[in-house]
């Protein structure tokens, strides 16, 4: 026990005694909560501008919705100055209540015109929908307004419309979920992907190269404690950034799971760094320099975390990359927290912590017996 | 011994190098196209929820509605199903929207009526419960006009700029060739300058009578030639995994040149800097992925504010994703000419290359 300590603080102390490798460890998961927290600002929503205000009532309602909508960053110009900056991507669209509005609105042949830049299909989609939603709440303002109602929306009284069309919207939870504490979710995975798989396989590799690996390969003591070591190394490595992102996170409200879930979240995010750090020792054990070390472990870091739902909801996607999202690790930590975070149910948390903590097991297990062999082998 | 020699001889030994690791060749050739089949799983979720939908009667106007949500601006993958099925899937996040067009439908409208249309939402991700509620009013409008029913008042009117949209997947897998460009670039600069510090080679590096500029020159040069090889098959998937056909060949080869030599002699600076291997590759991936999401590579970044827009200046994904997406598609996505995004590129790697003799010389 005392050696697999000794191991272990030695990982940590070197850790902690380069500033740079901190920060290596950092910058990823970082990278993404910004870009996240940025991205959180624009999401959903298009800048647009507006052209042309027509005296009548109808088309002060329609400028109206427009200035309010959801779904768009608005500027009001001028024709020329709207078409400008079209042209240099100020704007996605230009949207033009026509003169005459209220007349036509009154004869039934009103429009709302609107020139989209469709050079990608995502946010033209994004404008197509927005302008639908703006124009339809002239006449049919529940239809329009979705997702405003309340946790009650979906007992409202039917409102008859000119669509003929009357939705009722149950959710299955009330308020929304914010897109940054959606979003800041697979963070935490990421974090401790990166801290506990790189720092103990450059441990690892560090050994191979200065030799000290094959001396402790010969002793069948220090093997167990060279691999443990490094794995609770990495581990406390790791935990020590998990938490302290997490006691922020916790602190500012970022994430904030319903009562009685937060020893769920732990144990996922423990399990999460325990498979991490078991990767790293088979990393750590399979390469033979650092850079081939680094280079494999920004791979497979890379690979786990966007397949393991990273940037997406791996339930939506097609059925080949769902069944190889269920080899990854990162898969069972990412579905596990959303599902504590935002569902009244948890039904897969038993079978996410036991993929994770075992795929801990058969890591550290492939690395003692590799370890093993690099003992033989000399 | 002249200057061109040097540079010559040290193209061939950093060649040899490359040769004797195999391993870290294969890993950097392979970092590229993960992040290439990866990131295009992004774009997978960017549009068509999951959604199911509950046909209580199969009627020409319930069909009618069903076939104007499907046409609803690319909002729904629509997949029929039972209620109760649609609620447990629903529950188990494996679908993100439930429509129930009920019994009576065709009959409520024949008599002119409103009819209610049910919308169970897991409103868990924002951006996608929004695209789902938003699509509802496009559907209901599509299909108002396609019935021809007489007291809608307006309609939007809806005009593209360009001839045709771009498929999501096939904009970001473009942009995931400058991706792939910056990161392979980028990793192999830090690692032939981080090695050499770590092998304490750099010393040598100083004694050349040439001065160390024609010696650097050499290897990034290799770097760059083992770069585009890495590269290389990005592209390839691109045009024949996904068919996106090339619009400009030859602006798409020199595109990726340019952001290659860019983002090696960035990468050699930040191997001077760090002086480790170890400290820059997962620096250089930190913070080119967060950069790959402020490029214009999801739409174009001015869309996104006037700060990410400049901030995005900085990365070489965005003067690289800005030829690209033109040399492959035709599609201007930066407000710069192309011309002048492959000569911001080329004027980072001559900057870089400047810079990195001092930068050694101060290792």
């Amino acid at each position: 026990m005392n050696a697999i300590w000794t191991v272990a603080k030695s990982d940590v102390k070197r850790w902690m005694r380069e500033p740079m490798l901190i920060l290596a460890t950092l910058i990823p998961a970082a990278g993404m909560a910004i870009m996240v927290l940025a991205l959180t600002y624009a999401v959903g929503r298009q800048p647009v501008a507006l052209v042309g205000h027509p005296e009548g009532l109808e088309a002060e309602r329609m400028v109206s919705i427009l200035r309010t909508s959801d779904g768009f960053f608005l500027s009001e110009s001028t024709h020329e100055q709207a078409m400008k900056d079209l042209k240099d991507l100020k704007v996605a669209a230009v949207i033009e209540v026509p003169d005459g509005f209220d007349e036509a609105v009154a004869r039934h042949e009103g429009y709302v015109d609107t020139l989209i830049n469709n050079v990608d299909l995502d946010f033209a989609d994004d404008v197509r929908r927005s302008i639908s939603e703006a124009v339809v709440e002239i006449d049919a303002p529940p239809l329009a307004t979705l997702g405003e109602e309340g946790p009650e929306a979906g007992s409202k009284p039917i409102v008859a419309n000119p669509y003929q069309v009357h939705v009722a919207e149950t959710d299955l939870r009330y308020p929304d979920i914010s897109f940054l504490s959606y979003e800041l979710v697979p963070v935490f995975p990421l974090l401790a992907l990166t801290a506990g798989a790189l720092i103990t396989a450059l441990a690892l590799s560090g050994d191979r190269e200065t030799g000290v690996l094959t001396l402790f390969a010969l002793a069948p003591r220090a093997r167990i404690a060279t691999v443990g070591g490094h794995l609770l190394g990495g581990f406390l490595a790791s935990s020590l950034l998990i938490g302290t992102a997490l006691g922020v996170a916790a602190l500012t409200g970022a994430v904030d799971p319903p009562a009685g879930r937060w020893p769920a979240v732990i144990a996922l995010l423990v399990a999460t760094s325990l498979s991490a750090v078991g990767i790293g020792v088979v990393i750590g054990l399979a390469t033979r320099s650092r850079p081939t070390t680094i280079l494999v472990g920004v791979n497979v870091v890379a690979a786990s975390f966007l397949l393991g739902g990273g940037f997406t909801t791996i339930a939506f996607m097609p059925d080949a990359i769902q069944a190889a999202a269920r080899f990854v690790p990162t898969f069972y930590s990412v579905t596990g927290i959303r599902e504590a975070l935002f569902y009244a149910e948890m039904p897969t948390l038993g079978r996410n912590l036991i993929v994770l903590t075992g795929a801990a097991v058969v890591s550290i297990a492939v690395g003692a017996i590799a370890l093993t062999s690099v003992g033989r082998r000399r | 011994m002249s200057r061109t020699r040097v540079a010559r001889l040290a193209f061939d030994l950093q060649l040899t190098s490359f040769r004797r690791a195999p391993l870290t060749v294969v890993f950097v050739v392979l970092l590229p196209l993960n992040l290439l089949l990866l990131t295009s799983l992004f774009a997978l979720t960017g549009y068509h929820i999951p959604t199911g939908l509950v046909m209580e009667e199969d009627t020409p106007l319930a069909r009618a509605f069903a076939d104007a949500l499907a046409d609803a601006h690319n909002s729904y993958k629509l997949e029929e199903m039972s209620f109760d099925e649609g609620v447990e899937q629903l529950k188990d996040a494996r679908i993100g929207a439930v429509i129930v067009i009920p019994e009576g439908f065709d009959a409520t409208i024949k008599s002119g009526r409103t009819a209610p249309v049910q919308l169970l939402l897991d409103n868990v991700n924002l951006d996608i419960a929004e695209d789902a509620r938003r699509a509802i009013p496009a559907a209901a409008s599509i299909f108002a006009a396609r019935e021809g029913f007489q007291d809608v008042r307006l309609v939007p009117r809806l005009r593209n700029v360009l001839p045709r949209d771009t498929g999501y997947v096939e904009y970001l897998g473009v942009a995931a060739i400058a991706l792939s460009a910056v990161l392979a670039g980028a990793i192999l600069g830090a690692t032939v300058i981080a090695r050499d510090h770590e092998l304490d080679a750099s010393p040598l590096t100083r004694l050349t009578t040439t001065g160390p500029g024609p010696l650097l020159a050499g290897r990034l040069a290799a770097a760059t030639l083992v770069g585009l090889i890495a590269v290389a098959a990005t592209p390839a998937v691109v045009v024949w995994g996904y068919g996106v056909p090339i619009k400009h060949p030859f602006e798409a080869a020199l595109g990726i040149v340019a952001t290659l030599a860019a983002a090696t002699a960035l990468g050699g600076l930040v191997g001077a800097w760090l002086k480790k291997t170890m400290v820059a590759v997962p620096l250089i991936l930190g913070v080119a992925i967060a950069f790959y999401l402020d490029s214009g590579a999801v739409e174009p970044q001015r869309f996104d504010g006037e700060f990410l827009f400049w901030l995005a200046h900085l990365s070489p994904t965005y003067w690289g994703v800005g030829i690209m997406e033109h040399a492959f598609h035709g599609l201007t996505v930066t407000p710069e000419p192309v011309a002048l995004l492959i000569a911001v590129l080329f004027a980072f790697a001559i900057a870089g290359f400047a810079l990195l003799p001092r930068a050694v010389r101060s290792l």
